[in-house]
């Protein structure tokens, strides 16, 4: 009897024991995901943006209030789609969560205004063009890498393309595919500083095709970038509206 | 007869001592829950964590009759 009650004190002492131990091990097994999740969570909140890549903005409705500052003083309003039936696009130039500061495509060049995150919807781009208008070359990089160049042609000495950062507007199919604009034209959110009016637009510039090849490489054009119809072509097939395009030397 | 039974009760004080222990290491651990999960609100960043599309392909062209400075 008495060994009975030895037994069954020891049994019972071990059971504790060994539920104490269990405990104590799955109370640290449980704190470790815990801070994992959190840690992993603050890496992907402090994940810098990739630097090379920008944010297209497109807006949602049919016309979008662009303000002068993040408290709300409306500035104008832009309606959407634009001139030639295109979604209305913003390159964004700062994010600031519910504000977007975003390049405009108006007069004077490189205007900015804040429009409302909610109005738009966002998508990114790797890609971007640059033009170095002393070298008559063109490149396009995605990220830092170089995927495409060639040559172009710029402003005449009277009508130059004036340098600077703008986006892609739209793209057009020209109806007339033996004319002045090639095979396509990217319009630009720029505009010439000498022609106001231009064939009944308002002076907007663009980069497109051409039907003169040989005049590529020099200073041949009212203020557009022409380039040939495979590079026109290339990037028709390959870059969104919205992409950056900085004219520079 | 003694002796045994003042090592069980001594081994019983014992075990029951490890027990707790182990068992209030649980409730140590707890507190520290609640000071992780504020790290994890989704609110501190709205800019980093909205989600975008990445655009891959060219657009669709509109057919028109350009007016560009050409």
């Amino acid at each position: 009897m008495r060994t009975n009650l030895l037994r069954t004190a020891a049994a019972a002492t071990l059971a504790f024991l060994l539920a104490g131990c269990v405990s104590s091990a799955s109370s640290a097994v449980r704190r470790e995901p815990a801070a994992g999740a959190s840690s992993a969570s603050s890496a992907v909140r402090r994940e810098p943006a990739t630097g090379a890549s920008s944010k297209i903005a497109t807006v949602k409705g049919s016309r979008i209030t662009v303000y002068g500052n993040k408290e709300g003083v409306a500035q104008r309003t832009i309606t959407s789609p634009n001139a030639y039936g295109a979604a209305r696009v913003f390159l964004v130039e700062r994010d600031e969560g519910a504000w977007l500061q975003v390049l405009l495509p108006i007069r004077p060049n490189g205007s900015k205004g804040w429009i409302k995150a909610t109005d738009v919807t966002l998508a990114e781009t790797a890609y971007r063009v640059e033009i170095d208008r002393g070298a008559f070359r063109f490149t396009v990089y995605d990220g830092d890498r170089a995927v495409r160049t060639g040559k172009v042609a710029t402003g005449e000495a009277g009508t130059p393309t004036p340098p600077g950062r703008y986006f892609f507007t739209e793209l057009v199919k020209p109806v007339d595919q033996g004319g002045a604009f090639g095979a396509y034209a990217f319009g630009l959110s720029g505009f010439s500083p000498v022609l106001k009016s231009f064939a009944g637009g308002p002076g907007q510039l663009a980069i497109h095709g051409t039907n003169k090849p040989s005049a590529i490489g020099t200073r041949a054009s009212h203020g557009c970038v022409r380039v040939s119809n495979d590079d026109i072509t290339w990037m028709a097939n390959n870059l969104a509206i919205g992409t950056p395009v900085v004219v520079k030397g | 007869m003694k002796i045994k039974a003042t090592l069980v009760g001594i081994s019983a004080v014992l075990a029951l001592t490890a027990g707790l222990a182990g068992f209030s290491g649980t409730a140590t651990a707890d507190p520290t829950k609640p000071s992780a999960s504020p790290a994890a609100s989704p609110a501190a960043a709205p800019a980093d964590q909205r989600p975008t599309v990445k655009t891959t392909a060219g657009p669709e062209p509109v057919v028109a009759r350009p007016a560009y400075t050409g």
